[in-house]
């Protein structure tokens, strides 16, 4: 009688487990699944994404503060599977060339996100800042979102037919 | 009878906290948002073509300067302008003066970067050819805006230089050329070798200061 107990005992303390090892992973790994800048989002996915991406110098249009169309920029949400990263490319820049790069993120995490850093790597030829001021320390409730921007600006030390790479990074908690 | 979860209940819960843990924490994850930015730098260049040259026969000494230089073709040839000198050289008619210069200069483009595109113009004089006209068309090969802000005379140092028609322009748009004309005067002896020099351009983004 008391082995049967026994036994019962351990099949549904396995039984538990599985349960809540399965209750538990299902909460780590909800779908991340959205295209940019949508708004159907499903609550549980995890931390901040990007949810729409742009620059204010498009191809065919006059240079920010120039009087002529010569460089462009583009901006582009990597993938639909993981909004987090974005992709910038500037064409047929030259010294004294600047844009601005706008953006949204979105926390569609249940839990609060605090943006907590921005890591800029650039080459000395290339300015990069970002903003505004109070992007880091903002904390984004579950489908907030918050815009910042990064200010490109080429500078006198750039040579030309030259490739130059900057990474921004934001990270959040 | 033994009651509650014993040693197998302790393990199993010790189990069930730790795989709990692993879950909230896996949600938590710390992740980050990442921007990769590529800059492209256009091109800056510029390239010669339509050039050619033609022997003055005018003193070897560059009489009264530069001033005196125009003054000094203007007598010979009697062109009342530019223009007139320029619809001569682009039919092929070299200027003629009344000495009867049987002197030549020959003129050769080289690609210096090796990119397709004229950036030297090396112009050998005959010793009697002491003075002479370079023509000239400069063009934008780059992709960006340039402004031309000098012309580069060197190789020879005894040589007096004046615009007809000055290739100094403050935008040249991609594809875009400009016309130059040259008045040369070397400072020759009259038994002067044949002498040698060379042509190229000083250039700067259309918005540099």
């Amino acid at each position: 009688m008391a082995e049967k107990r026994n036994v019962t005992n351990r099949v549904w303390l396995a039984l538990l487990v599985v349960v809540l090892c399965c209750a538990s992973l299902s909460y780590g790994c909800s779908s991340q699944a959205m295209s940019p800048g949508s708004s159907i989002q499903q609550a549980g996915d995890k931390d901040p994404i990007f949810t729409s991406c742009s620059c204010n110098d498009p191809a065919g249009t006059i240079d920010p503060d120039k009087d002529k169309n010569v460089g462009c920029c583009a901006c582009q949400i990597e993938a639909v599977v993981n909004a987090t990263n974005a992709t910038v490319t500037i064409g047929n820049a030259y010294p004294g060339y600047k844009c601005r790069i706008n953006f949204t993120i979105q926390n569609i995490a249940s839990l609060d996100v605090n943006i907590t850093s921005v890591n800029v790597t650039a080459p000395d030829a290339i300015n990069i800042s970002v903003g505004p001021s109070n992007l880091v320390g903002t904390t984004l409730k579950q489908w907030e979102e918050a815009d910042g921007f990064i200010d490109v600006h080429v500078n006198d030390s750039a040579t030309q037919s030259t490739t130059y790479n900057f990474t921004v990074k934001i990270d959040g908690d | 009878m033994k009651r509650g979860f014993g040693k197998l209940g302790l393990i199993c819960f010790a189990l069930l906290i730790c795989l709990a843990g692993t879950g909230v924490g896996y949600a938590a994850w710390t992740d980050t948002l990442t921007i990769e930015g590529e800059v492209n730098t256009g091109e800056l260049d510029y390239g010669f073509e339509q050039y050619c040259c033609c022997c003055l026969c005018l003193p070897c000494y560059c009489q009264g300067g530069l001033s005196g230089l125009e003054q000094d073709l203007a007598d010979s040839l009697g062109y009342q302008s530019s223009n007139e000198l320029l619809k001569r050289l682009e039919r092929g008619k070299l200027p003629k003066v009344g000495c009867g210069c049987l002197n030549h200069c020959d003129i050769v483009g080289v690609d210096t970067d090796g990119n397709g595109h004229i950036d030297k113009l090396v112009i050998t004089a005959d010793g009697g050819c002491c003075a002479g006209i370079l023509h000239f068309r400069a063009y934008n090969s780059g992709t960006i805006p340039l402004k031309i802000t000098g012309v580069n005379w060197t190789g020879f140092k005894w040589l007096c230089v004046s615009p007809i028609e000055s290739p100094v322009v403050e935008q040249l748009e991609p594809g875009e050329a400009v016309t130059a004309c040259y008045l040369w005067k070397g400072m020759l002896d009259d038994d002067e070798r044949p002498y040698q020099f060379e042509v190229t351009l000083d250039i700067d983004y259309w918005n540099a200061r």
